[in-house]
């Protein structure tokens, strides 16, 4: 297991972190991720595709979380969050390209970026991912790498 | 540009990426492992598939070991395999249950599946109870709900003069739990005898048995499929296989191991399929509105509801609507003679009947 984090952690982490936008929820849901990777290892169907069941393990993953959260969530709750300075601390981005490619693409482009620069998956593959028009990838991805070039530019 | 774009977008990702491995490590220390599904290996060297294949077979290795070391000496007394029960929604879920209906496994077929079983200790418990974990657990994750109510449940059991009585205590439990939610559930309940050939060929189309079973059912006994509609069956859902083979007329002779209950909740109700006629049609009322589902145009266009519509004078059209958007896609009106003979239902154009211009 510890072969397999070493090798796909970033994939796996970015792709959580560009569902959530948050930290700390992509942080749990690597986790998570992972443990169900070593439950289902032995389910795996090879189809020359791990990555994309992984991915699929961490879509559901991310889906539950999100039904989770906005049947668990209550003021009280997200005030108890806030007030926790762990989780503060552990939910800081540092890095400021990220931040800024955070807030600014909105969530299917940052998925789709994710799964392409990051995990290398093909426009292709990602529309079957997905379950999107390759069309509708390929136009999103164009769209964020503009956005992105952008930043760069102000940065600079 | 575009390169040292991509190369600051990985690098951001990589020098955020926390190292939870210690952590992740402990956690699946105290996690169980599911049973593999047997597959073929294809051969494709990425660098994940090593990954993945390596943790398959430790995982191989620790279930070897828990077998010899802690199974294998209890297993002198291991229960019997009495009955199996197939739940499909769309995860597909295997459980065997012993005479007594005690869960001895539950089986996720598919990853959807996986995710409902997740966290469900069933080994052991009662076949109601489980029933209940798992229908709430498919609920709670989204895969059941009033647009998606319907499920196909298939039971193999080696006594067969016990089938129908399972297939109606199992409808009876789901249909509970459902109620519980205030929700109805349109269910297929099915006997189905498993052998090597039905497993086979529910593996290659990469459907449960239950599934395939009833894909085979519904070829055999509609005359409007045949052996060519397979492929498109089976990609179906379950809701619109069951819409599909509840609309099959069998006369009031249903099989002795079958069992059909509930009705689907279809995208498009009745309701706003007869509107849709009446626009399509310029009319304000209609006489008499008969709708039934058309399987043969499951190939290329989906479900297409065909609709036998009776005007106030009395003129007959037979239209076409679909089932997903309620887009009325086809009309004709048929001849009936004067003296109320039997119909005409030859298709002719559209644009040389008198009846409403469409």
């Amino acid at each position: 297991m510890g072969e397999l984090y070493d090798v796909i952690k970033t994939d796996v982490f970015s792709y959580a972190l560009s569902k959530t936008g948050n930290k700390i929820d992509a942080e749990d849901i690597t986790q998570d991720t992972f443990v169900q990777i070593y439950k289902y290892a032995k389910q795996y169907q090879s189809k020359g595709k791990p990555m994309a069941w992984i991915i699929t393990i961490e879509l559901n993953l991310i889906r539950r979380h999100y039904k989770l959260k906005s049947r668990t969530v209550n003021l009280d709750e997200s005030f108890e969050n806030m007030s926790d300075n762990s989780n503060f601390e552990r939910g800081i981005i540092n890095n400021a390209f990220l931040t800024h490619l955070l807030r600014t693409l909105s969530e299917e482009e940052r998925e789709i970026i994710a799964l392409h620069v990051v995990s290398g998956f093909k426009h292709r593959e990602i529309a079957n991912l997905l379950n999107k028009p390759l069309s509708t990838v390929l136009s999103k991805y164009n769209r964020a790498i503009k956005k992105l070039q952008l930043i760069v530019k102000e940065e600079k | 540009m575009k390169g040292n774009l991509k190369k600051e977008i990985v690098n951001a990702f990589k020098e955020e990426t926390p190292d939870l491995k210690s952590k992740i490590q402990k956690e699946c220390e105290n996690q169980i492992q599911y049973p593999a599904i047997q597959t073929k290996n294809n051969k494709s060297p990425v660098k994940w598939l090593k990954a993945v294949a390596s943790v398959a077979a430790c995982s191989v290795m620790f279930i070897g070991g828990l077998i010899v070391g802690y199974i294998a000496p209890k297993s002198q007394v291991v229960a019997q395999t009495e009955t199996l029960v197939y739940l499909d929604v769309n995860p597909s879920i295997e459980l065997s249950l012993d005479e007594d209906n005690r869960i001895l496994s539950a089986e996720a077929i598919n990853t959807d599946a996986q995710v409902i079983l997740e966290g469900l200790e069933l080994d052991g418990v009662g076949m109601i109870t489980g029933l209940n974990a798992i229908v709430g657990s498919m609920y709670f994750n989204g895969y059941l709900s009033e647009e998606n109510n319907s499920m196909l449940i298939s039971v193999d059991t080696n006594d067969p003069n016990n089938t129908q009585n399972m297939l109606s205590h199992i409808t009876e439990e789901v249909n509970e739990v459902f109620g519980k939610k205030d929700m109805k559930c349109s269910i297929i309940a099915q006997g189905v005898k498993v052998n090597e050939d039905l497993k086979r060929r529910a593996k290659e189309r990469g459907i449960s048995v239950g599934k395939m079973h009833l894909v085979d059912k519904m070829i055999d006994s509609m005359e409007e499929l045949n052996q060519d509609d397979i492929i498109d069956l089976s990609k179906m859902s379950i809701k619109e296989l069951n819409l599909i083979y509840s609309s099959k007329p069998n006369g009031g002779n249903a099989p002795n191991d079958e069992l059909i209950s509930g009705s689907v909740n279809m995208n498009v109700t009745p309701e706003q399929v007869l509107s849709a006629i009446k626009e399509h049609l310029s009319v304000s009322e209609v006489k008499d509105f008969r709708i039934a589902v058309l399987p043969s145009k499951i190939v290329g266009i989906g479900i297409v509801y065909s609709v036998t519509v009776t005007l106030e004078d009395s003129s007959v059209y037979k239209c076409e609507v679909d089932c997903k958007t309620g887009e009325v896609l086809s009309s004709e009106k048929l001849n009936i003679p004067p003296n109320g003979g039997p119909i005409d239902d030859g298709k002719h154009d559209d644009r040389q009947d008198q009846g409403p211009r469409l």
